[in-house]
């Protein structure tokens, strides 16, 4: 196991810099720089604007800049932000726990949404329960998580005033101020999960329930409801927190749009307004994380499956 | 030259997943909006009731069913109803181009990786892995904000992300095809490795390529309209509906049609794949059972 | 000198009767509401002429008094003996003022039988009082000039500005208007000649002028009303004119000014304003033969767009729900406390103190940013960061809010011994926050003039945002003195909101103990609020400055991320945020100012126009570029997006800066779509392919109208569409921001036009001067005549001459079709309207000065 765990993270370096290289390749080839937008603005000092370009580098030939940056990564240090001058690192350091929040809250909401509704959609098979659930389960596919906040946010947050439509809560202020702002973002977030959820749970549970062990148990004149949640979900439970795990990345990704609906100050918000503000460093360091992060989640799911099912077992 | 039992294998499969199919009452109603669509989207100026460009500054924001503006105006003046028609052409453009672009790069990697094995699947996987970790939208959001946004761009960097998936899955069925026995007899009658790839082993690997094709369309149409959203896809006055949610925004309070009218167009089509989608791979994957 | 000035007996007589007329105000002004209250159902006429006979005794009474003082004097000296005289007054100080403030009106008729009466209590306590009140005298004489020279100044300034209203910004009415108003004026009988004319920036109907009046109503008014409404508003307009209104209401700033100690008086002037309007509203209703609950919602409408200033007069004038109720026919219930309330004016007008009202204290407010990565004011300028700075810092000069002249902050006055040389002296006793790593609590360090030099030394070395232009200099002369030395002569060092205004002092200590890095993220300023909190682009909470040299009324400011502007207007409106500091999006003013609970306050705006690289093909003809500029019609453009929050423009200079609008610019422009085909046909353009799209050597008349993402789409949908009709291929582009800007700059060479804004003063120099080219100067015009203009005027410290060369070098550029400007957009702070005594400032959100002072009214 531990050489495996070991292998997996080896692995995942030359990822890591194939990654960092295509987002500096894109970023500093492409036209405009971070220098060129200060200069477009219509209150620009020119010259301090083109000292601080031969401060931060930008000069350099490109692969000078490369080195320069991977030099500093092996140390840890993501460079310094080129417009709010701070060091990239305490940006992302206090920023990502807020994008880790709203991602589990999220992953919370779609197992609590979906473990229910796909029992439900599997006891009550090909009954209007059924139907009912498996057509929410395929609204929640399709609708867009952008256009679903924008929905709650004209609901909850202008019409009926319940929830607040923008920014983190505090917990000095008290749990509610704190779960209030959650609420939101996490839903809107975590729909399309909960719809992929219920229906795996409930095809997962209509695989088990198949199965010759659950027949002999239901023969055997245990209760229906029983069975479904000593036996059959237990099994079934398996594909569902793999499927929950794999789609943490995508989670991440959709964090980016709904942390720039929700004003969530979190990573996606800062890499999106990195890149408008061609802030390379912050880019190459938002993206970096992101990437770190989804894989390890990979590899942390590989793992949990091989605890949750014996049978597993990596060499 | 010899019997390809592969084929006729196929040929069965094909014929018994074309019944199963006809008689799934979801996928065929997903079928039926669908041709709906690609016809209302073929014959859009002649379908659509108004200009979908044309401005009407008297008017903006005209309730449904005034003045035959079925789905009422926007802060144009602009009929809703026409716009969604022309955006359709638009996104169901998007989707296809992007699911074919994705779907060649993929499967052509998928293949040589998993026939060739060695250094060039290391090194295509590890590709693979890259554009796998990258969070997509990031990737996208980037490429778009540096190089422009154009219907071109946003086609072309939903394509470039979106390949792996294809390339994992073809790997995996080459890598089963590859020992099968008609590939053996294949090379035994010593065919080149390019005809081995294109002639036995593609066919037989695109059953999974054009189920995850099916989904992958409404999956690049959410994506382009994501993109619209922010501001980085097609630039308005084109009708596209993820734009429209994004112009529409700035009234929520006072004409709040004006997304949710999109936003309804975009779920239906979504949906209609995904009917699509399942209906086509419980007709062709055996294995499936509901 | 002074002193013998002070205490002439003319001065003391003087003082007296202001004393005495403070009671005999009170005393007519409970006579008034006493009289107003038993005549309730009375016609408004009837009270409106009471009233004014009541302001007319308050203003008559004191004279008599003084008649009846100085005769008294001279007539009386017997009393002179009787009264026991402080040492240092000895003269003609009349006892009767003792008897007078017994309050006793008979005592003014007998004078000579009141000495005999035995004297109570009372009277000896008024008497030791008169004693303290006495050496006061010659300083509340002085205190009363003062009053009313500031007074007078004021309304002197509020005329001029009433005058500009009159030319500035005016458009002609629409013929069925003017029909309108004939027909009213022959209904009310009115002899006079009565003009009307649309104004782009009043915001309620109003009448000035006295000889020749003149009716303004915005365009706003026009497009929100319908033409019922607006003849009722025009009735009630020209009832004022007719009932010689705008003169009885001069009279009345009179008498209000010399008696503005007065709270009484004001009391009894708004009486009479308020009955006046009542009248208007009567005359009106009855001229349009229309009904009461008509006019009712006409008034609701109007109040939406409110303003005050009491020397218009506007038919939103009077309390309007007392107006509203008083035209439905519901009698005013006299309200209990109006007695009560009488007592405490006149508690009030004895404690001859100041009569400035206490204002609601405290309350968080809470303002949106979009970004606000540090808080080194000279490292970034985002809209974020620059409204944190306002209230974290304070600068030599504050723009003013009227028309951004400097005025005063931390620099008490300036003088210019020559050409370039700047003498600032300091505010005494200012000092920066303490209570924090550097300055421990109570540290009370002054800001000096060292501090300034420093400043300006760090913002010259590494402010990447603005620039002070060519510093020679700059020296600490004294403890409290600056000299600022500029290369040439530059009239735009303070002038200009850019420069001078955007120093903001910074202490020495803070930036050398902390590091560049500590600073920008623990600033440390002298101004009303300090740092508590800051998490860079999160959040930041300031709280008051106790120390500070005008005490905030708010207790903090909490600035709350909210990066999209759209969720921005969202929050306000869900009352989740107080204030926007700046509205991003034009289009959403329309959503937000049918919001009754929001304020929107006109700020510092931008110049929007379109710009094209003037030396690429086919743009580097005049023809073409001329013809493309016929060929859209921006007035309808601009009348369908951004009227009324904002204007046409005719050339680049804003109109809120002090340079002049040029009158012949407007001349310069015109809308002629057959004309601007023949003058492409001309140049070679047709459409010889039949496709529709002109082309000229094969080449179709093609491009894109670039512009930053989110910027401006709808204006520039609209010109696009209009430029397809006449077959010019032009299409909207939103480019990322850096990609825009970078394209500019290395010269947009696909020839295609884009949208530019430029918000400073000496946009002219900037975007068209030669030298520019390339940095900000992205239409790369160069003519050799245009720079030595600007040349010229950016060295001219005479206003006039440098108007006139730079107004003129505008003609150039203008006719040169160096760009096409569209309008002058607004900017806006979108307020709650419990959110009081906001300034939008040039320079960043302004929530506390000497000018101003923010409050939550909840």
């Amino acid at each position: 196991m531990f050489p495996y765990v070991l292998r997996r993270l080896a692995a995942s370096i030359p990822v890591l810099l194939g990654i960092s290289f295509i987002t500096f390749t894109l970023v500093t080839f492409a036209p405009g720089d971070a220098i060129s937008l200060m200069l477009s603005r219509d209150t620009t000092n020119a010259e301090n604007v083109q000292l601080l370009r031969a401060e931060l580098g930008l000069d350099n030939p490109w692969y000078v800049q490369y080195y320069d940056d991977m030099r500093g990564l092996a140390r840890g240090d993501f460079g310094t932000s080129i417009n709010s001058q701070q060091p990239v690192m305490a940006q992302i350091k206090q920023r990502f726990p807020n994008t880790l929040l709203l991602t589990f809250s999220a992953m919370l909401v779609a197992l609590f949404l979906a473990i229910p509704m796909g029992l439900l959609s599997a006891a009550r098979r090909n009954r209007p329960a059924d139907y009912g659930a498996m057509f929410l389960s395929m609204l929640g596919v399709a609708m867009p998580n952008f256009w679903l906040g924008l929905m709650l946010i004209l609901l909850f947050g202008l019409e009926l005033r319940w929830l607040p439509i923008r920014g983190i809560g505090s917990l000095e202020e008290g749990i509610w101020d704190f779960v209030s702002h959650l609420i939101l973002p996490a839903v809107t977030l975590g729909t399309a999960l909960a719809a992929l959820l219920t229906r795996l749970t409930r095809n997962a549970l209509l695989d088990v329930l198949s199965e010759d062990y659950v027949r002999t148990a239901r023969a055997k004149g245990l209760r229906s409801l029983f069975v479904l949640l000593k036996h059959a979900l237990r099994n079934a439970i398996i594909p569902v927190v793999t499927t929950a795990g794999l789609q943490f990345g995508s989670l991440l990704g959709g964090a980016v749009i709904i942390e720039t609906i929700f004003s969530w100050p979190g990573l996606g918000l800062l890499s999106i307004t990195a890149i408008r503000q061609r802030d390379l460093p912050v880019i190459q360091g938002t993206v970096l994380v992101f990437a770190l992060c989804f894989m390890l989640v990979t590899l942390l799911v590989d793992i949990l499956y091989s605890v949750i099912d014996p049978r597993i077992r990596y060499v | 030259m010899f019997n390809d039992p592969a084929k006729s294998q196929f040929g069965s499969l094909r014929s018994r997943a074309a019944r199963q199919f006809l008689r799934n009452p979801l996928a065929m109603s997903g079928l039926l909006i669908i041709s709906l669509l690609a016809l209302a989207a073929l014959f859009a100026p002649w379908v659509a009731p108004f200009d979908p460009l044309e401005l009407d500054l008297i008017n903006p924001y005209q309730s449904p069913g005034i003045e035959g503006h079925l789905l009422g105006t926007d802060n144009f003046g602009r009929d809703i109803l026409s716009r969604l028609i022309h955006g359709s052409r638009i996104s169901l453009f998007i989707g296809i181009v992007v699911v074919s672009i994705a779907s060649l790069i993929g499967t052509l990697l998928g293949i040589v990786a998993g026939y060739y094995g060695g250094l060039v699947d290391n090194a295509i996987m590890r590709l693979v892995e890259i554009f796998y970790a990258f969070p997509f939208l990031i990737l996208a959001i980037a490429v778009i904000a540096l190089f422009g946004p154009s219907i071109f761009n946003v086609m072309w960097v939903l394509g470039l992300v979106s390949w792996p998936l294809y390339a994992r899955v073809v790997r995996a069925q080459v890598l089963s095809l590859r020992e099968a026995e008609y590939v053996e007899a294949a090379r035994a009658a010593g065919m080149n490795n390019w005809r081995i790839m294109f002639k036995h082993i593609l066919p037989n690997s695109l059953t999974p390529v054009l189920v995850m094709a099916t989904f992958g369309i409404p999956e690049a149409i959410l994506a382009s309209a994501a993109l619209g959203f922010l501001g980085l896809g097609v630039q308005p006055p084109t009708p596209e509906w993820g734009v429209m949610i994004s112009e529409g925004k700035d009234f929520i309070r006072r004409a709040p049609y004006l997304i949710t009218w999109p936003g309804i167009a975009i779920m239906i089509v979504v949906m209609s794949f995904n009917f699509v989608g399942d209906g086509l791979r419980d007709a062709l994957d055996p294995k499936q059972t509901n | 000198m002074i002193d013998v000035l002070l205490e002439s007996a003319s001065v003391m007589l003087l003082g007296r009767v202001l004393v005495h007329s403070l009671w005999q105000g009170v005393a007519i002004a409970i006579v008034l509401a006493t009289l107003l209250w038993i005549l309730t159902g009375v016609s408004s006429n009837g009270r409106y002429y009471l009233s004014l006979s009541a302001l007319l005794t308050c203003l008559l009474l004191p004279m008599f008094t003084l008649v009846y003082f100085s005769t008294a004097t001279s007539s009386s000296p017997r009393f002179v003996e009787y009264e026991p005289i402080p040492p240092t007054y000895n003269v003609q100080r009349s006892p009767m003022i003792d008897q007078l403030l017994m309050a006793d009106a008979s005592a003014l008729a007998k004078p000579e039988t009141v000495q005999l009466q035995p004297r109570s209590m009372t009277v000896r306590t008024l008497r030791r009082w008169k004693f303290k009140l006495e050496p006061l005298l010659p300083w509340l004489v002085l205190g009363w000039f003062l009053g009313i020279i500031t007074l007078s100044l004021r309304l002197g300034l509020g005329f001029r500005s009433l005058q500009r209203l009159r030319s500035n910004f005016v458009l002609h009415v629409p013929p069925h208007i003017k029909t309108t108003v004939l027909k009213l004026s022959q209904r009310l009988e009115l002899k006079q000649d009565v003009t009307i004319k649309l104004s782009q920036i009043v915001d309620v109907p109003l009448v000035v002028g006295f000889v020749k009046p003149l009716i303004l109503v915005p365009v706003s008014v026009l497009n929100s009303l319908t033409p019922e409404q607006l003849e009722l508003i025009l009735a009630h307009e020209l009832a004022h004119i007719k009932r010689v209104d705008p003169i009885i209401n001069l009279l009345q700033n009179v008498v209000e000014i010399i008696l503005f100690f007065n709270p009484a008086i004001w009391w009894i002037s708004q009486q009479v304003r308020q009955e006046r309007e009542y009248c208007c509203d009567a005359i009106a209703v009855a001229a349009c033969q229309s009904n009461t609950y008509d006019y009712a919602q006409t008034l609701n409408q109007l109040n939406q767009l409110r303003i005050a200033n009491t020397l218009r007069l506007a038919a939103n004038g009077g309390s309007l729900l007392k107006r509203i109720l008083k035209l439905v026919g519901k009698p005013l219930k006299p309200n209990p406390s109006h007695g009560l309330a009488g007592f405490g004016l006149l508690l009030l007008s004895l404690a001859i103190a100041s009569v400035a009202m206490a204002q609601p204290q405290g309350g968080v407010l809470k303002v949106a940013f979009e970004s606000m990565p540090q808080l080194d004011p000279y490292k970034s300028a985002g809209s974020g960061e620059i409204n944190a700075f306002a209230q974290i810092f304070d600068q030599l000069v504050l723009p003013a809010p009227e028309n951004y002249s400097p005025t005063p902050h931390l620099a008490e006055s300036w003088e210019s011994p020559d050409d370039t040389t700047w003498l600032f002296k300091l505010r005494e006793g200012v000092v920066f926050q303490d209570g924090n790593d550097v300055f421990p609590e109570g540290a009370n360090r002054e800001v000096v003039a060292e501090d300034i030099v420093y400043s300006i030394n760090r913002f010259l070395e590494i402010s990447t945002v603005f620039t002070l232009g060519d510093i020679e200099s700059v020296t600490a002369l004294d403890k409290y003195t600056v000299e600022l030395k500029t290369a040439q002569p530059d009239p735009f060092l303070l002038a200009d909101p850019n420069r001078l205004a955007r120093v903001h002092i910074v202490p020495r200590e803070a930036i050398e103990q902390l590091g560049e890095e500590g600073f920008a993220l623990n600033p440390i300023g002298s101004g009303p609020f300090e740092v508590e909190s800051f998490i860079p682009d999160q959040e930041l909470n300031l709280v008051r400055n106790e120390d500070y040299f005008v005490t905030p009324h708010l207790d903090g400011v909490e600035f709350v991320f909210i990066p999209d502007p759209t969720v921005q207007t969202i929050a306000v409106e869900a009352q989740d945020i107080d204030v926007v500091p700046y509205l991003f999006n034009i289009d959403s003013f329309v959503q937000l100012s049918d919001n009754p609970d929001l304020t929107l306050l006109p700020g510092a705006g931008s110049y929007r126009g379109l710009g094209v690289n003037v030396t690429t093909p086919p743009f580097d003809e005049l023809a073409v570029r001329d013809a493309i500029s016929k060929a859209m019609n921006i007035d309808a453009a601009v009348a369908a997006v951004i009227e009324p929050y904002g204007q046409r423009a005719y050339g680049q200079v804003p109109y809120w800066f002090e340079f002049e609008e040029d009158p012949e610019l407007p001349g310069l422009w015109s809308h002629d779509p057959e004309g601007a085909l023949e003058q492409l046909a001309e140049a070679g353009f047709t459409d010889s392919d039949g496709d529709g799209i002109l082309d000229r050597d094969g080449e179709p008349l093609s491009f894109d109208i670039k512009t930053f993402a989110g910027s401006q789409t709808r204006v520039l949908t609209i010109l696009v569409t209009q430029l397809k009709e006449l077959g010019i291929d032009a299409n909207v582009l939103q480019q990322d921001g850096a990609v825009w800007g970078e394209d500019l700059q290395t010269g947009n060479d696909t020839g295609i036009f884009f949208d530019y804004s430029f918000a400073s003063l000496t946009g002219l120099y900037a975007l068209f001067h030669g030298d520019n080219i390339g940095i900000t100067n992205t239409h790369f015009y160069a003519n050799p005549d245009v720079d030595a203009l600007l040349d010229e005027a950016s060295a001219t410290l005479d206003f006039e001459t440098r108007n006139d060369l730079w107004l003129e070098a505008q003609r150039i550029i203008m006719a040169d079709r160096a760009a096409i400007p569209l309008y002058f957009e607004n900017g806006y702070v979108v307020a709650g309207n419990y959110v009081k005594d906001v300034e939008p400032g040039a320079v960043g959100l302004q929530l506390v000065s000497l000018v101003n002072n923010a409050y939550l009214d909840q």
